[in-house]
């Protein structure tokens, strides 16, 4: 028997046995002010291909035209590059929802890469907020999570479909909780059998609908 | 060569540098991460990261194709 199986399989960090149930990234809106910047760049700048001639005949003539061209140029360099950098990272900042934790990974392509990973045994509360007339027309909000041992609570800002996640969230939380509460159970039953020198098969489920 | 000209040539150079190393990262990022995605996980539902990077590519080799001729027109 495989022991490793699933491990790595959908992740970097995907636990051996681990299901994976889905993934979500944030809603495009956060990239709405950004396109909007772009769509005008992308306008500016096709004026000034279509007015190209022009614009040479200026820069021959003038030192400062020059210059200024220059700058352009430059800076229009490095917003196209900053743009599609922003829209990658867009993509490789994800959220795992899977049957033992819930993983909030905050990655760039270049400077950031946190992991943040709750166990579903530790969750106390869900909690989604949706707020304003985009969010109800978009299907999109923010997942709080309360965790049982502090008083820490982790926020995942503009999920799309929150009410999906929150659902599955939930239904996750309930299985694992259960599951482990089976497994306190039926090695507590073991200790005491074992303590009473008896030997009897106690089924854990039974047990707990008869006491 | 005119300071003009190689200013240009060094901003195209840079910006071709740093698309390259974008498209490496994610590539090594679709190495570890094999996430199935969908239509809810794809931006409005059908762009994916290797549609943006391929997009990326596009604009810097224009950006490439416009210094060049640019600066032999000139």
């Amino acid at each position: 028997m495989n022991v490793n199986i699933n491990k790595d399989r959908f992740f970097k960090g995907q636990q051996a046995g681990e299901e994976f149930v889905c993934f979500f990234r944030h809603h495009w809106i956060e990239l709405l002010k950004d396109m909007i910047y772009f769509s005008i760049f992308l306008f500016i700048a096709i004026l000034s291909v279509i007015a190209i001639a022009k614009i040479k005949d200026a820069v021959r003539e003038s030192q400062e035209f020059k210059i200024l061209f220059l700058i352009s140029f430059m800076m229009a360099n490095f917003y196209i590059n900053k743009f599609f950098v922003k829209l990658i990272n867009h993509f490789i900042n994800i959220g795992i929802i899977t049957d033992r934790r819930v993983i909030d990974n905050k990655k760039t392509i270049f400077l950031n890469d946190t992991i943040d990973s709750i166990d579903m045994a530790q969750i106390q509360n869900i909690e989604k907020i949706e707020e304003g007339l985009l969010s109800s027309i978009f299907g999109f909000g923010d997942i709080k999570i309360f965790l049982s041992a502090s008083d820490s609570v982790k926020t995942f800002y503009n999920v799309p479909n929150a009410k999906f996640h929150f659902r599955c969230i939930s239904r996750q939380k309930e299985i694992r909780q259960m599951a482990m509460l089976k497994e306190r159970l039926a090695e507590r039953l073991d200790h005491e059998s074992i303590g009473r020198a008896q030997i009897k098969i106690i089924d854990p489920e039974e047990y707990i609908r008869t006491n | 060569m005119s300071i003009f000209n190689t200013l240009m040539i060094i901003s195209v150079l840079g910006s071709t540098l740093f698309c390259s190393l974008v498209v490496y990262r994610t590539i090594q990022y679709n190495k570890k991460y094999h996430l199935p995605e969908s239509h809810y996980t794809m931006l409005f539902g059908f762009i994916t990261k290797e549609y943006i990077a391929a997009i990326y590519a596009a604009f810097v080799l224009f950006m490439i194709i416009f210094t060049i001729w640019f600066i032999i027109t000139l």
